[in-house]
């Protein structure tokens, strides 16, 4: 099945999606790039016994308050990408406010029993909580290393463990499966935090956080640790705008230990998550197992690429 | 976890016991770039833009 279509189909069943044009065409260009995230619902749904179907509900709701956190995010962050260059900053804030209210209205059309869509909208609306919580610390850029963390797990780890949460749920999985399921999309949403820094910090030309002066995680590292390096790289950061300085920002990175230290911290929560995996009684962990270990794949690669073992993966 | 300062200590300090593990995130500091970019992923919050074609009808 075609979760994504099937996701805009559900969401048409609501009159404001079909009276409100921009809205509804918003998330069918989210839904025509195939977001990862829209399928984590369904799949741990399959993994408690469920079906693809049964999870179409929290898709929908997760799908809609992914793109309202985007959009809002954008904004935040001055992206150039951002929906708010199109259609303006005011209908941009109308929609987002929308989304989120259809993302929990989604949850109340389903067939799931009253209880199981209480919990579902319960926990979805704790989650649209903590993320802007998460929101707002994260505009007055993380000053150390508590900061960087309690950012993540107020932003990035609740949407994720909100997203395996009630997929279970919608499975017909007890409170107790649907927990773990949840503690391990927190593990999932912190690791997709560590690889967005990751891409963020390597990306040429410059990606906007090295500009407005934020701090992904490895430039976080190479800001505050006490490296020989750490007074070039500030000089460095003051002005980036030639292509050599950036060269050179990003080989103190490398240097400094600050990939290392990121491709540790991806490690040891794949490893957690992988323990915290194998102790859920799922009735199929095949696509759960396939989710964790593309995780780190980009991982593995980079290994390979030099000449590295593998064994650390085990250790 | 480690913090960044003693992770820092850590892969610095010459240490005498072997640990492979350690040694595989030593040797990431005499990567290159180029060797980096196997890092790449779109393992990401955001998968879409406005600039993003409208493909999906309903």
């Amino acid at each position: 099945m075609d979760i994504f279509q099937s996701t805009v189909e559900y969401l048409s069943a609501i009159p404001v999606f079909e009276s409100w044009p921009e809205l509804k065409d918003l998330l069918k260009r989210a839904a025509s790039r195939k977001p990862r995230a829209w399928w984590l619902p369904g799949i741990a749904c399959r993994s408690v016994g469920g079906s693809f179907e049964q999870a179409i509900p929290a898709s929908a709701a997760l799908a809609c308050i992914q793109v309202s956190f985007v959009l809002v995010d954008d904004m935040l962050d001055k992206d150039p990408r951002g929906e708010y260059h199109q259609i303006g900053e005011a209908q941009v804030a109308n929609i987002a406010s929308a989304l989120q209210a259809l993302g929990l209205e989604a949850f109340f059309l389903s067939n799931s029993s009253s209880s199981t869509k209480i919990s579902m909208a319960r926990s979805t609306n704790q989650m649209i909580m903590s993320t802007t919580f998460g929101q707002y610390l994260d505009v007055k850029n993380p000053l150390d290393e508590a900061d960087y963390w309690q950012i993540v797990d107020s932003k990035s780890a609740p949407f994720f463990g909100t997203a395996f949460y009630v997929g279970g749920l919608a499975g017909g999985a007890s409170k107790n499966v649907s927990e773990k399921l949840k503690q391990f999309g927190y593990l999932y949403g912190e690791i997709i935090q560590i690889h967005d820094d990751l891409n963020d910090a390597m990306a040429i030309p410059a990606n906007p956080d090295w500009m407005q002066n934020r701090s992904p995680l490895p430039i976080l590292y190479a800001r505050l640790v006490d490296h020989p390096s750490r007074p070039r790289f500030l000089e460095l950061c003051q002005n980036l705008s030639q292509l050599e300085a950036l060269r050179e920002a990003q080989d103190i990175l490398i240097r400094c230990g600050a990939v290392s230290y990121c491709v540790d911290q991806l490690l040891r929560r794949h490893r957690t998550a992988q323990k915290l995996l194998e102790s859920i009684p799922l009735v199929e962990n095949k696509a759960m197992n396939e989710l964790l270990e593309e995780l780190i794949t980009p991982v593995r690669r980079l290994f390979q690429s030099m000449g590295e073992s593998l064994s650390v993966f085990s250790t | 976890m480690l913090n960044m300062q003693t992770f820092y200590t850590l892969l610095t300090e010459p240490f005498e016991k072997q640990d492979p593990y350690l040694e595989v995130l030593i040797a990431l500091i005499k990567a290159d770039r180029a060797q980096m970019s196997a890092l790449e992923s779109d393992l990401a919050w955001q998968q879409w833009d406005a600039q993003t074609p409208d493909v999906i009808s309903a």
